[in-house]
């Protein structure tokens, strides 16, 4: 990912007042930064609650191998991210540490389901499960089984394309701030090529399931 | 598909579509299917798009963790060599310390008579008291002490003063043999090794002729004669002693003569002496020569020539 480029869509001085101080933000102050694209709070926030989350996982999951509680840490600070961008989450009503250890219980007791009976029902457990950010993260992945095909058609555009598209659609990036990133002089044209872009990336998707599906069947009848 | 049903699944993908937009949008799906499975697979792109996003932000936390690991390294290596770099000055700096220290005391040293002051020209030497000497012994050691180190050329009186010391080894010290009534050759050498050097002259004369003939006991009792200022006699016990060849003091004595014969100012035959001293095979004795002969080295160049054609 070309954090560069996401990070410079947000104005020089709120970039250099986060990265450059090592201010503690509130929850919901992370949340307005992440949701006008800084990737940089995503940083701080990944940088800052790192070393507890680790000292707490591993406490709390001690059978966990140290990879495995760090990977669940990059799946927590990911799924934190999707809610803000894709606007589910637009304000806390917790610290931003127990929304973000609540995720962390939740994608480890997933993973390591064998833990749930070992694990002792304490106080704080019960809250951790019955925490507000409980919906949020109840969703299993539909995509799980498409995932391979899909990802092969977004690497299949060209990077432009692809920045573009990152921009409108995940970033939620106006015409008139993309036109600026990425240099394009007229918002028809930029409208134009997102709608090719898009409309490509989406034959390709179908060309994919396409032949998947064809595939799948042929195997069958072989 | 018309160029503005794309454009408004693009708004609705992008959540852009007002409620009532977005009712119309949702109508349409519901009773066109084409129209939905179109909806559908642009909803695709956007799934696509956020796994890709997700797929980069993974890449991106685990470069963070490797440049963070690196980062740590780097302290961890930093701190290392600050704390190698710290240990290796302190190190420097003790070692110069001690250097200067150990110049200073050389320095000092050099003075050899600081050194001769400490040791016993003796084999298995286990005591070194100040000894008490006599008056003009004293007053040319303090003379020769005082001596400036570029000046090397020391007189006899000096090198005597700065060499001398009664002999003693451990054989001798009477507290070995306990506190039973001390017989005539006890209360000897319980003089000499006291001091009372008078004493012990006249105990000898108490003692057995055979033990009087005995160049064991003539050895220490010419060191008596040498320590209350009687070379003359002392002079004649050594060579002596030295003549017969029977005493295991035979290097002592001539060692003792030759501080004798600088005394009085005879440096030709106490080098020689020293010379004889210098090749017998006992570390102790040579050294003690050695440290002597450095401080007459003209002279020992020029006895060694002499000695060599001779």
């Amino acid at each position: 990912m070309n954090y560069s480029y996401i990070g410079s869509s947000y104005t020089t001085s709120t970039r250099t007042q986060i990265v450059a101080e090592p201010i503690k933000l509130d929850g919901n102050e992370v949340i307005v930064f992440l949701a006008n694209g800084d990737m940089d709070v995503l940083d701080w926030v990944y940088d800052f609650y790192k070393p507890a989350y680790l000292n707490w996982a591993s406490r709390k999951f001690p059978t966990v191998n140290p990879q495995d509680l760090l990977d669940s840490w990059h799946d927590v600070v990911i799924a934190f991210y999707e809610q803000v961008s894709s606007h589910k989450l637009i304000t806390l009503s917790c610290e931003l540490k127990t929304f973000l250890f609540t995720i962390g219980y939740r994608v480890l007791i997933k993973k390591h389901k064998k833990m749930q009976k070992l694990l002792p029902g304490d106080e704080e457990d019960e809250r951790l499960l019955n925490e507000l950010v409980y919906p949020y993260l109840e969703e299993d992945d539909p995509w799980a089984d498409q995932k391979e095909l899909l990802l092969k058609a977004v690497n299949e555009l060209p990077a432009q394309s692809k920045q573009i598209l990152m921009l409108r659609f995940i970033d939620g990036k106006s015409l008139k701030d993309i036109s600026e990133i990425v240099n394009y002089s007229s918002l028809n044209a930029l409208s134009v090529t997102i709608s090719r872009s898009l409309k490509r990336l989406k034959e390709s998707i179908q060309e994919n399931l396409e032949l998947k599906q064809h595939g799948g069947k042929r195997a069958g009848i072989d | 598909m018309e160029g503005r049903e794309q454009e408004s699944i693009e708004r609705y993908l992008a959540g852009e579509l007002s409620d009532d937009e977005r009712a119309i949008l949702e109508t349409r799906m519901a009773q066109d299917d084409n129209f939905k499975k179109e909806v559908e697979l642009y909803k695709l792109t956007l799934v696509s798009l956020r796994l890709k996003r997700k797929e980069e932000l993974k890449m991106h936390f685990k470069t963070r963790d490797r440049d963070n690991g690196k980062a740590i390294s780097w302290k961890i290596i930093g701190l290392l060599l600050f704390v190698i770099l710290a240990i290796s000055l302190i190190f420097i700096w003790k070692n110069k310390t001690s250097e200067f220290i150990f110049k200073k005391n050389v320095e000092q040293k050099l003075d050899s008579s600081i050194i001769h002051i400490d040791e016993i020209p003796s084999k298995d030497t286990l005591i070194s008291p100040s000894e008490p000497q006599n008056k003009n012994d004293n007053t040319e050691l303090q003379k020769a002490k005082s001596k400036p180190l570029a000046e090397k050329s020391y007189t006899g009186d000096e090198l005597y003063a700065m060499n001398y010391k009664p002999y003693k080894d451990e054989t001798l010290d009477p507290t070995i043999r306990g506190n039973e009534v001390l017989s005539p050759y006890d209360t000897f050498i319980k003089f000499y090794w006291d001091g009372h050097y008078q004493e012990a002259i006249a105990a000898f004369d108490l003692l057995s002729p055979a033990l009087q003939i005995n160049d064991n006991i003539t050895f220490v009792k010419a060191n008596a004669l040498m320590a209350i200022g009687n070379m003359e006699e002392a002079k004649l016990l050594f060579e002596s002693i030295i003549q017969s060849n029977k005493s295991r003091y035979v290097k002592e004595a001539k060692w003792y003569l030759g501080l004798i014969y600088l005394k009085a100012n005879n440096r030709r035959d106490a080098l020689k002496l020293f010379h004889e001293i210098k090749l017998i095979k006992n570390a102790n004795i040579r050294n003690k020569v050695n440290s002597l002969l450095d401080k007459t080295d003209t002279e020992l160049v020029e006895f060694n020539q002499d000695f060599l054609i001779k």
